[in-house]
């Protein structure tokens, strides 16, 4: 599975990467540019080590600021010693990324540039100038090719490859789907959603996804919510089926039951389950035509 | 496959037309310098860039040598000039490498400047590089190398996630797979009933044999059209081999599926290409015995597949 991903070359580069930051800090003889390093060195190691955790949700967090700032921060105490990484503002553009970050970054480059400058000639420096601004237009043009793909990962609907973990437009989507399913089918279908702390999330979606039917999915609502829905022949099979998920779960949590034969939107009742006082509040209707 | 689709050929452009009037501009600097023996190669390298520059406007398939021509260019130039200049060696020699990076995929890039990096550390006269500089050298190939690979593994991920077939409407192989298990889970704990149409899609190779891969494409998704206009909303079509459809249909029994299977065929008939005439299509229905058990269905399954593939050689 890791090999599909390219997270092992990646991991190993990034590993790599930390190694020569340390080297670098361990080299270095400005405090101030030590410490950098050094940050940069553990920033790359975390990274490598969170990795697995960054798949499970996407995350909105502009982490590109990091490399962004060390970057910057090292050419303004060292210019000479790092002038050689001026032009890796240009790299750092080809990361999609919001548009402040990339002004940000721009504006990043011109300072960074501005120090490095002063030791050069004018010729030279205005050559670096020009040749920066090409290249920075280079990497924003390769960005602009993988936004959509950028986006593409935000929007992803199943939010960790070879798991049954999807997310909150994919459940607005079944709901409807499920519902008119089971008044053809005439059975019994019901949205548990599920609310506990956001450390719990995790695991309280691997447990649920272990104890669901193969054809029944975990969704990912916010941070802090879950839900599924629940299919069964009919309202007992459906009781007994949900007394034994909800027996099979530990840790804190509010748990909210509403049978899809009622009229429902998924807004109202995430804000009905972040309201509501009882740890469990069940709604059933038996269904018309049973 | 996605690795190759073009880049924005005119933005793309504009950045060599920009190296072209740098080139120039180094030339033309010369000339006022009174360099006139370094006037040559820049004047060289500027009608070079203009080449890549129209190679890569022409054909979308040509941007790798395109980007291999931008790459030779400004090496040469560059480093004839490190050669020549004793001042600020330590900002041009960071050049080439993110150069190479910004044009080519990150596993070629970084070979090459791996390879390249003792030319661009041996080049610069009188041991003006120091340990330090080899090292802060070495760092900047490796971290810049973070960026497009953390672009490539997003890359993955998201085709990883995505349960389409990358060339027509249908769920791919694993997706198809993972529907049928599920499907077929459902139907047995609520006690419903399901059938699954093998189809099989014969013109397939052919088409692709005698008319090349467009008409391939679109004998695909023709069929996908067709097979989603006629099965209801809640079936689900999959790819489950190259030109093996899998059609569920849960809540369908035997003879309900031997509708939708004629239903299917005659508006198959009807689908002609100018090419190839009608979609041919082979239609098998299977559905699960009472008390069968997965393994055993979808062993069946790929016989009856099997069979549809082997009886129209």
């Amino acid at each position: 599975m890791d090999s599909k991903y390219k997270t092992r070359s990646f991991r190993l580069t990034l590993l790599f990467g930390a190694g020569v930051l340390a080297l670098l800090a361990l080299r270095a003889t400005q405090e101030a540019v030590q410490a950098l390093l050094w940050l940069g060195a553990l920033w790359l190691i975390g990274t490598a080590t969170l990795h697995e955790l960054s798949q499970r949700w996407p995350t909105h967090t502009p982490w590109q600021l990091v490399p962004t700032l060390l970057l910057a921060s090292l050419l303004w105490l060292s210019p000479l010693q790092f002038a050689c990484w001026l032009w890796a503002f240009a790299i750092l553009l080809i990361l999609p990324q919001p548009w402040w970050l990339v002004t940000f970054n721009i504006l990043l480059a011109t300072l960074s540039w501005w120090r490095v400058q002063a030791y050069l000639s004018t010729e030279q420096s205005m050559s670096s100038a020009l040749i920066l601004a090409a290249l920075m237009l280079l990497g924003l043009i390769r960005s602009l090719y993988y936004r959509p793909l950028w986006q593409g990962i935000s929007e992803r609907v199943r939010l960790m490859p070879g798991t049954r973990l999807w997310t909150a437009s994919q459940l607005l989507e079944d709901l409807p789907r499920e519902s008119a399913r089971s008044d053809r089918e005439a059975t019994h279908t019901e949205l548990v959603l599920l609310r506990t702390q956001h450390r719990y999330c995790w695991s309280l979606a691997q447990a649920l996804s272990r104890q669901l039917q193969p054809f029944e999915h975990c969704y990912r609502v916010d941070g802090r919510t879950l839900a599924t829905l629940l299919t069964s022949r009919d309202i007992d099979h459906a009781r007994q089926r949900r007394d034994a998920l909800l027996a099979s779960l530990h840790g804190p949590r509010r748990t909210r039951v509403i049978s899809l034969a009622c009229p429902l939107t998924l807004d109202a009742e995430c804000e009905a389950l972040a309201k509501q006082s009882r740890d469990l509040v069940i709604i059933e209707k038996v269904p018309s035509h049973a | 496959m996605h690795d190759e689709k073009p880049w924005p050929s005119r933005l793309f452009a504009l950045i060599y037309v920009m190296g072209v009037l740098l080139m120039v501009g180094n030339a033309a600097w010369h000339y006022l310098m009174g360099d006139f023996l370094r006037i040559l190669l820049p004047a060289v390298l500027a009608l070079l860039l203009l080449g890549a520059t129209l190679l890569h406007l022409t054909d979308p398939r040509y941007q790798r040598p395109s980007a291999y021509l931008v790459l030779i260019s400004s090496f040469l130039l560059l480093a004839v000039e490190l050669d020549q200049t004793s001042e600020a060696i330590i900002l041009w020699i960071g050049l080439p490498p993110l150069l190479a990076l910004l044009l080519l995929p990150p596993s070629s890039a970084l070979l090459l400047n791996l390879l390249l990096a003792p030319l661009w550390l041996v080049l610069p006269v009188d041991g003006q590089v120091t340990y330090d500089m080899a090292f802060t050298y070495l760092a900047i190939i490796i971290l810049g190398a973070l960026a497009p690979l953390e672009q490539r593994r997003q890359q993955a991920l998201l085709e990883a996630t995505d349960p389409m077939d990358s060339e027509c409407q249908a769920l791919n192989a694993s997706a198809i797979h993972e529907l049928l298990d599920s499907e077929f889970a459902r139907a047995t704990l609520l006690q419903r009933r399901l059938s699954v149409l093998a189809i099989h899609l014969p013109q397939l190779e052919m088409a692709h044999e005698q008319f090349g891969a467009r008409l391939r494409l679109e004998l695909l998704q023709r069929f996908c059209s067709v097979a989603h206009h006629t099965c209801r909303a809640h079936d689900s079509l999959g790819r489950a081999q190259t030109s093996l459809f899998w059609l569920l249909l849960p809540d369908t029994g035997e003879t309900g599926a031997l509708m939708v299977r004629n239903r299917l065929i005659s508006a198959l008939d009807a689908t002609v290409l100018a090419e190839t005439g009608a979609i041919a299509s082979r239609i098998a229905v299977c559905s699960p015995h009472p008390s069968e058990t997965w393994t055993t269905f979808e062993q069946r399954l790929q016989i009856k597949g099997q069979a549809l593939m082997e009886s129209t050689h």
